[in-house]
């Protein structure tokens, strides 16, 4: 690893090392690291620079943080998105298969996993264990070593060491739920508990749960649960899943936590009890209004972008196709863009592929 | 409420005291008659379907009424009959043995006693379309329409209940839930599904041995300009047109120009050109400014703009420019010279105009299209142009026409490339 980035990875870690505990960093501390950053990136990541030129926008034209142009998430899927020669990768990220099959899925590379573990546990600690300690993590997601291309997995297993010294287990094996194990465990269980699961595999254990009866969870357990949901067709709104996590397990939506993570982002946010989600000071969220192309107004609903200081190797800011609304504080989630739902019968790509995948073509 | 079973068995005892006996020409009539009612803006069931098509459908409100008024228009008791002489020489052989020609043969054509018709979220007019293609030829008609978006196909048939109920007696939209796609492909004689092939191929399979299938499937169309239809004088009305094509059917129908190749070396250059569409999309929409769910249909451009720059990046490809709306989400045009970069409808308004020097290039881009390509708009020289429609022919286009002519094809044109009425009717023949 070269000095410049041996230096800005020293600045980061000191940004999150300095504003752990705290609340959002100055608006200047935090420009100023971005706008590094992002002429870091400018400099070495090809296909970033290429995408800026398209953008109109260079390190020279950018002025302000939420100005850095944002690359869509789909670019992680068509194009390496590195500042570093991939060869030399320490590790890849894969996002989950969408309905465009494996060969689509996006890689997120790091040379170094130091500023990504280093983002994780601040805001863990503060949101998900919110002061708790001796909780017994279960994780209803792969462990890391069964999927160490799933940053969920590599998450979990940063958290297990550092906040449940290893003990913490896991229920899905060779991709398949233990709901039943998970069950008989927790029906055991004396002392609190911590559930960490995706949204979907946690709507599971809640289907399974009701059928054999409610559990009745030691006091102080909590959940947390990530939205697992993206693409999937039975989506489950937040305030069902919380209503049946307190009716199956006891546990009350003050004790439940949803986190907001992606594949291509190295921070996460964090909405204790369904409320706001809030990240810690390096990253931040912007909406923006798809009518206009600017940050729309607090509180007036856009698509959210994100710029996440942790994302040195690759893009900081990360354009996505979730919708939301800036609060004061974080913001608020708002589902996925749904503008492509009207069809007609114009051939779609997935069709054509298909067709030509039959040899029909 | 009767089963779809009951329902479909009590339409065939409607059809044959109601329709047997019945001239097809006063079918004809009647049918006409109806759309001339339908034509008048203020008719009761027309206000109601273009509300129904906005509301429900996504459609602005000028491209709902330009939807029905090119329905209409082709649904006269005239191009009725043209359609009926065009498919099966004389219409009456519908209504009695006629005489078939030399060697005394007569003959006599029957529809099939029940039509079950299945149709996918859609634009609305092949539904209505079907319907009337099935009475002509006296046939019941049972048609499931989608949950998702239903179309207008309810209101058409009580507007016929109206003015013709004897016809009528013998239309129905069978009720949805379980089963209904089964039961109703059991009991009819002819199904005709419009879909996706995923659709179809599930159709398919449900129709018992014996019985006819006809499926539509999901097809792409598009525009060929070739150099001398670019002149500086000839453009702009061209552009006029090509926006028409776009902004009638929201870039979600089957006949929606999803991209233009534009040729390069006219007085106007293709980008010029797509500035032109541009303009001409603008000027459509000031004066049609139906605004539901601008933020979805925008959202949807942004993401769909996006996934174009990291496409036309991976293929180290110039991103070319584009032109949208303001505020965004109602129209956008993109202008590039990667003729080979295809590119897929995502409806919004959203059209490609490509530059391509030489011929090869647009027919290497279509090649892989093959069975799915169907309207293709050409202009350029006569000879030329017959040229360009042969080829497109020999790919598997089934219909070239002209720019601003896509979203109103003739009654009589061959639907995905097959005679209508006359491959859904069987024949008896009357030897001396």
């Amino acid at each position: 690893m070269d000095k410049e980035t041996r230096e800005l990875d020293g600045a980061i870690l000191s940004f999150i090392a300095g504003h752990a505990d705290a609340g959002a960093a100055p608006d200047r501390a935090f420009e100023a690291l971005a706008l590094r950053i992002f002429d870091y990136q400018f400099g070495r990541n090809d296909n970033y620079r290429r995408f800026c030129a398209i953008e109109g926008k260079s390190p020279k034209s950018v002025r302000d943080w939420f100005e850095i142009p944002a690359m869509p998430s789909a670019g992680f899927k068509e194009l390496v998105l590195a500042t570093f020669p991939v060869a030399s990768a320490v590790k890849k990220f894969r996002t989950s298969g969408t309905t465009r099959g494996e060969g689509a899925r996006g890689v997120h590379f790091f040379d170094t996993l130091k500023l990504y573990e280093a983002a994780i546990p601040p805001p863990f600690e503060a949101h998900v264990l919110a002061g708790r300690t001796g909780l017994r993590f279960c994780f209803l997601v792969s462990a890391p070593a069964e999927a160490p291309d799933s940053s969920l997995s590599h998450m979990m297993g940063v958290v297990d060491r550092r906040f449940a010294g290893s003990k913490g287990r896991y229920y899905v094996k060779k991709g398949a739920p233990l709901y039943a194990r998970l069950d008989a465990d927790l029906r055991k269980a004396r002392s609190p508990v911590l559930i960490l699961a995706t949204a979907f595999s946690l709507k599971g254990f809640l289907d399974h749960v009701a059928s054999k009866g409610p559990i009745r969870l030691p006091e102080g357990s909590r959940i947390m649960e990530t939205g697992g949901f993206k693409g999937r067709a039975n989506e489950v709104p937040k305030k069902t899943l919380y209503a049946e996590c307190k009716r199956r397990l006891g546990v009350v939506p003050a004790r439940c936590v949803s986190e907001y993570g992606m594949t291509e982002l190295s921070s996460q946010y964090y909405a204790p009890a369904g409320g706001l989600f809030r990240g810690p000071a390096w990253i931040r969220a912007v909406a923006v209004d798809p009518l206009t192309g600017r940050r729309a107004a607090k509180g007036r609903r856009g698509v959210l972008r994100h710029f996440d200081l942790a994302n040195r190797g690759s893009v900081l800011a990360v354009q996505t196709e979730d919708l939301g609304r800036e609060r004061a504080g974080g913001f608020e989630f708002a589902g996925r863009a749904k503008g492509a739902e009207l069809r007609g019968c114009s051939l779609s790509y997935e069709e054509f592929l298909k067709g030509a995948a039959r040899g029909r073509g | 409420m009767a089963g779809v079973r009951a329902l479909l068995r009590q339409l065939a005892a409607e059809r044959a005291r109601r329709l047997d006996a019945r001239p097809v020409r006063s079918i004809a009539a009647s049918i006409g008659r109806l759309s001339r009612r339908w034509m008048n803006r203020s008719d009761f069931y027309r206000k109601k379907a273009v509300r129904r098509l906005v509301s429900r459908s996504g459609f602005s409100e000028g491209a709902s009424n330009a939807l029905l008024d090119s329905l209409f228009l082709e649904l006269t008791e005239k191009k009725l009959m043209r359609l009926l002489r065009s498919e099966l020489g004389d219409p009456a052989v519908l209504d009695r043995f006629r005489a078939a020609g030399e060697g005394g043969v007569a003959t006599r054509a029957r529809g099939p006693e029940v039509i079950f018709h299945v149709f996918a979220a859609n634009i609305p007019n092949p539904a209505i379309v079907s319907f009337v293609l099935g009475m002509l030829v006296k046939s019941a008609n049972a048609g499931k329409v989608s949950s998702r978006d239903p179309g207008i196909l309810d209101i058409y048939l009580e507007s016929l209940k109206r003015s013709d109920a004897d016809l009528a007696r013998t239309n129905a939209i069978v009720p949805a839930g379980p089963g209904t796609l089964e039961k109703g492909c059991a009991e009819a004689d002819l199904i005709v599904a419009y879909g996706s092939d995923a659709t179809l191929d599930l159709v398919k399979r449900l129709v018992p041995a014996g019985r006819s299938f006809h499926g539509y499937g999901h097809r792409v169309s598009f525009g060929l300009f070739a150099r001398e239809a670019l002149t500086r004088a000839n453009a702009p009305a061209l552009a006029k047109k090509t926006a028409r094509d776009v902004w009638m059917a929201d870039q979600r129908g089957c006949l929606s120009p999803v991209v233009v190749f534009a040729q390069e070396g006219g007085e106007t250059s293709p980008a010029g050109f797509a500035a032109q569409v541009a303009a001409s999309l603008k000027d459509l929409w000031r004066r049609d400014r139906t605004e539901h769910d601008l933020f979805g249909r925008a959202a949807s451009i942004e993401a769909e703009k996006a996934a174009r720059a990291v496409r036309f990046l991976r293929r180290r490809l110039g991103a070319g420019s584009f032109w949208e709306s303001r505020p965004r989400g109602r129209w956008i045009v993109y202008h590039d010279d990667a003729p080979g970069e295809f590119p897929f409808s995502s409806g919004n308004q959203a059209v490609h105009v490509k530059s391509f020097s030489r011929e090869e290039e647009v027919f290497r881009a279509i090649a892989p299209f093959g069975r799915h390509l169907q309207a293709v708009a050409v202009e350029a020289g006569a000879r030329e142009r017959r040229a360009l429609a042969a080829k497109l022919a020999a790919l598997g286009a089934n219909r070239v026409c002209r720019a601003g002519r896509m979203q109103r094809p003739p009654l009589t044109w061959h639907h995905d490339g097959r005679p209508n009425l006359s491959s859904w009717v069987s024949w008896t023949d009357l030897e001396a």
